[in-house]
């Protein structure tokens, strides 16, 4: 059965040849979509680590009293050169004075002092060999009421406090994944999670984990990088001149005018400086809508390129069935009835379409091959593909229905007489 | 000749409903797709007001500093172009102005949050404002550093419903404003031009931004004929090479172009050659063609699909003498036809779909329309599809022998 509808599909070549061509295509479209749609799914189901409702950020601006050409890029490795230890923090006191401040007002629970926040759009990425490994992970800094402002849930190990002062080390918190993937097995509690000594360039201080977070996804639900550090710095440390914006966890039911109050009584202490209150599911709306949009827009154009699809080929297909009419005349008056009829049909489009998948499946199975994946896990991959491959045998049979059905109600006699 | 091709292909669209509309439903949207692209793009980067000299207006959006181990890209500093930029001679005027930045102001109770520019006064010559009330604020304001702000609509309704603002002041991160004049909105994607609140850029809280090579502060060079680019552009960078920089850098770049140029520079990370918009150009046309490719076999398909209905208007024609070659054109035209009625559905659908955008407010203060350069573009996408589409089944047809095509069969 299956050999003769090859036969019948070569003798066709042609025209079948487009056919296929076009499920081809139609094929790494759909392929693009349903693995990209899964990948999200997955990414917003995971665990965002900590909660941003009731939280406040402000956003700090400095004025340099002494002037500083010297300032980099935030993002990217460039930025992310450490400052000359010795080099004490011109704001300490500012700083200082500030979370007191903030902490004074009634509507405030606590507050620290941290960088990047959440939903900032700024992230400093550290990249380097790891114990002869490449591993890379964005790092905040933080001081040590953040867990509490934040709500971040600590599953291994314990959150930095003042035990960490004066150590000659850099105590810092990472994510499950991070630990997954620098440490595999081991206990990550106690390890340096600072690059191999690198003989050229200048030693870091070490970064000593000292406990292990859920998860923390700065940039919402949407986020797929998930190697994430904080680390503790000291008002006094070299670090803490670059510490721009402060989080506040506030009592439910601040509003416009808390904030109000904030900036002001902000401003009156430090009148140079610049400050930015918002609450920050402002910024995780913000957020989910600048991921939306372009996925949205992005499969509605899918849907639509399908759909045309979709027609076209239910088109192609009821003209063949037109033009074939005195070959299924032929095979009705031996005897085939309707039903043997509409499985030709349909069982031709399903080689077809098989033929094209094959041609698809090889052409994408290029990407794990070829290590081109980027962050998408190769489980979200197969999952996508094979969700690819039954949406495109569930589509060629809904646009083979009509045609086929069609073919079925050729009556012998007038199919022989047609010319 | 074509006047017969055209009664024709017409003829042919009325022929077999279903088919007509499944060929222009793939030619209209994918057409609609690429002409909304091409109409988002042109309001991005060609010149509406208050941009109205934009042929003889360049920018620098970006600028690079390099050197061994660091590299910093973004905004240039003030110092960069106030220090070493004036009194280029093909230059009629400079402006310095400020990246749009968020501000908070606390009114009344509300929170309203705004982008406030921090410019110069030749910011007002170089673009054409049209004040819906007051004026510009000048070189005195400017250099007094006085506390005067020209607001846009919006914002003006924000604060005082709409009612007139000159005279009035504004708070805004903790500063007050007094409103010397109002503007129409301009529209978020427009960089250099956009903001709500335009103030001195000596109001300031500090004077920090007077000694920095690079953050937070583009410019505007007008020209005094568009045929000077390129004499500006060579003696920027000259100027350029004496520039002092900080001891981790040893190199600085920095092209004054279209907004265009400037953008595809940053978007290409290519800050070295002479022309990156050509480049994004090419990568952007290339974009289009991908996403043709799936309609176009698509129309392939059916086409070729439908020869048979042609076959024995092919045979007669092919029997009285015409070539093959007469036949392949007469199908391609009759295919580029079909494409612009398509093209012109795809146009006007866009224009709907354009408004329905604005009302959104997705993006704030976008008035997408649509004009002769993106109709012309319309039309360019049309012809390329209709071609592309076209070329295949029009040659299989061409090529059928008279016999073949009377009897009737192609396999």
């Amino acid at each position: 059965m299956i050999r003769h509808l090859f036969k019948l599909i070569w003798n066709r070549k042609r025209a079948n040849a487009l056919v296929i061509a076009e499920i081809f295509v139609c094929f790494l479209v759909l392929f693009a979509v349903s693995t990209l749609s899964l990948y999200s799914w997955t990414n917003y189901h995971r665990p965002l680590g900590f909660a941003y409702e009731n939280v406040f950020s402000i956003d700090v601006q400095f004025s340099e009293s002494r002037p500083e050409a010297s300032r980099t890029s935030v993002s990217g490795p460039a930025g992310a050169a450490p400052a000359p230890p010795g080099v004490e923090n011109p704001h300490e006191s500012r700083q200082r004075a500030l979370l007191a401040v903030v902490k004074s007002d009634p509507a405030v629970v606590d507050a620290a002092w941290a960088s990047p926040l959440p939903f900032s759009h700024s992230n400093e990425v550290r990249t380097f060999a790891f114990r002869k490994r490449d591993l890379s992970y964005s790092l905040a800094r933080c001081t040590d009421e953040y867990k509490d402002v934040m709500g971040i849930e600590i599953t291994r190990g314990r959150w930095f406090g003042p035990e960490d002062d004066g150590g000659g080390y850099e105590a810092v918190v990472i994510t499950e994944a991070l630990a997954r993937r620098a440490f595999g097995d081991e206990d990550p509690i106690g390890q340096s999670i600072t690059g191999d000594r690198d003989l050229n360039g200048p030693a870091e201080i070490e970064r000593r984990v000292v406990g292990v977070m859920r998860a923390f996804k700065q940039e919402g639900e949407m986020e797929t990088e998930e190697s994430y550090v904080l680390t503790r710095v000291a008002f006094s440390a070299a670090q803490m001149r670059r510490i721009g914006s402060m989080a506040l966890r506030m009592k439910p039911g601040a509003d416009a005018s808390v904030e109000a109050r904030l900036a002001r009584a902000l401003q009156a202490a430090a009148p140079d400086w610049s400050f930015k209150v918002e609450p920050m599911v402002m910024g995780a709306e913000l957020n989910r809508r600048l991921y939306m949009a372009p996925l949205g827009v992005g499969a509605l154009v899918a849907l639509f390129l399908i759909l045309m699809v979709a027609l076209g080929l239910s088109g192609v297909l009821w003209q063949s069935v037109t033009t074939r009419i005195r070959e299924i005349g032929v095979r009705r008056a031996m005897g085939a009835s309707g039903m043997d009829v509409q499985r030709q049909v349909i069982g031709e489009l399903m080689v077809m379409a098989t033929l094209a998948m094959l041609g698809g499946i090889a052409v994408v199975l290029q990407f794990p091959f070829l290590d081109l994946l980027g962050p998408v896990p190769k489980s979200v991959f197969f999952a996508g593909l094979s969700l690819t491959i039954v949406g495109l045998y569930g589509l060629a049979l809904v646009c083979g229905l009509h045609p086929a059905r069609l073919a079925t109600t050729v009556h012998p006699a007038e199919a022989l007489r047609y010319e | 000749m074509l006047k017969n091709y055209l009664k024709l292909s017409l003829k042919i669209l009325g022929r077999r409903k279903f088919f007509t509309f499944v060929s222009l439903f793939g030619i209209g949207f994918t057409l609609l797709v690429l002409t909304l692209a091409a109409a988002m793009l042109d309001h991005i980067f060609s010149s509406y007001p208050p941009e109205t000299r934009g042929e003889r207006t360049l920018v620098i959006d970006n600028v690079r500093m390099q050197g061994k181990d660091s590299m910093s890209t973004g905004p240039g500093g003030y110092a960069l172009f106030d220090r070493y930029m004036r009194g280029i001679p093909q230059v009629e005027r400079l402006s310095i102005l400020s990246q749009p930045e968020t501000v908070i102001s606390y009114w009344k109770g509300a929170r309203l949050k705004s982008l406030i520019k921090r410019t110069d006064a030749d910011f007002f010559r170089i673009l054409d404002f049209e004040f819906v009330e007051g004026g510009p604020f000048g070189e005195a304001d400017v250099g007094d550093g006085r506390f005067v702000a020209v607001i846009n609509e919006t914002t003006r309704a924000k604060f005082f419903g709409g009612a007139p603002a000159v005279g009035q002041t504004i708070e805004a991160d903790g500063q007050t404003f007094k409103v010397v004049g109002v503007v129409p909105d301009v529209p978020i994607f427009r960089l250099m031009a956009t903001g709500d609140i335009y103030v001195p850029v000596t109001t300031a809280k500090t004077d920090d931004y007077k000694t920095r090579l690079r953050g937070g502060f583009h410019a505007l060079f007008l020209l005094k004929d568009k045929e000077a680019v390129e004499g500006v552009q060579q003696e920027f960078k000259s100027r350029l090479a004496k520039v002092e920089l900080p001891p981790q850098f040893d190199r600085i770049y920095a092209v004054p172009e279209t907004f265009f140029g400037s953008f595809s520079r940053l978007f290409l990370g290519d800050f070295k050659s002479e022309d990156a918009g050509g480049r994004m150009m090419a990568i952007l046309l290339t974009a289009a063609a991908l996403f043709m490719i799936l309609p176009a076999v698509n129309l392939v398909n059916l086409n070729v699909s439908r020869a048979l209905e042609r076959a024995s208007e092919i045979g007669v024609r092919r029997a009285f003498g015409a070539s093959a070659r007469d036949l392949l054109l007469q199908f391609l035209f009759e295919n580029v036809v079909i494409s612009v009625v398509g093209g012109v559905l795809a146009l006007a659908s866009s224009a709907i779909v354009l408004a329905l955008f604005n009302a959104s407010d997705l993006i704030p203060y976008a008035h997408f329309s649509l004009n002769w350069r993106i109709a012309a573009w319309g039309f360019a996408f049309a012809l390329a599809f209709g071609v592309i589409s076209g070329v295949w089944p029009a040659w299989r047809l061409s090529r059928l022998t008279p016999i073949q095509a009377l009897a009737g069969g192609v396999k």
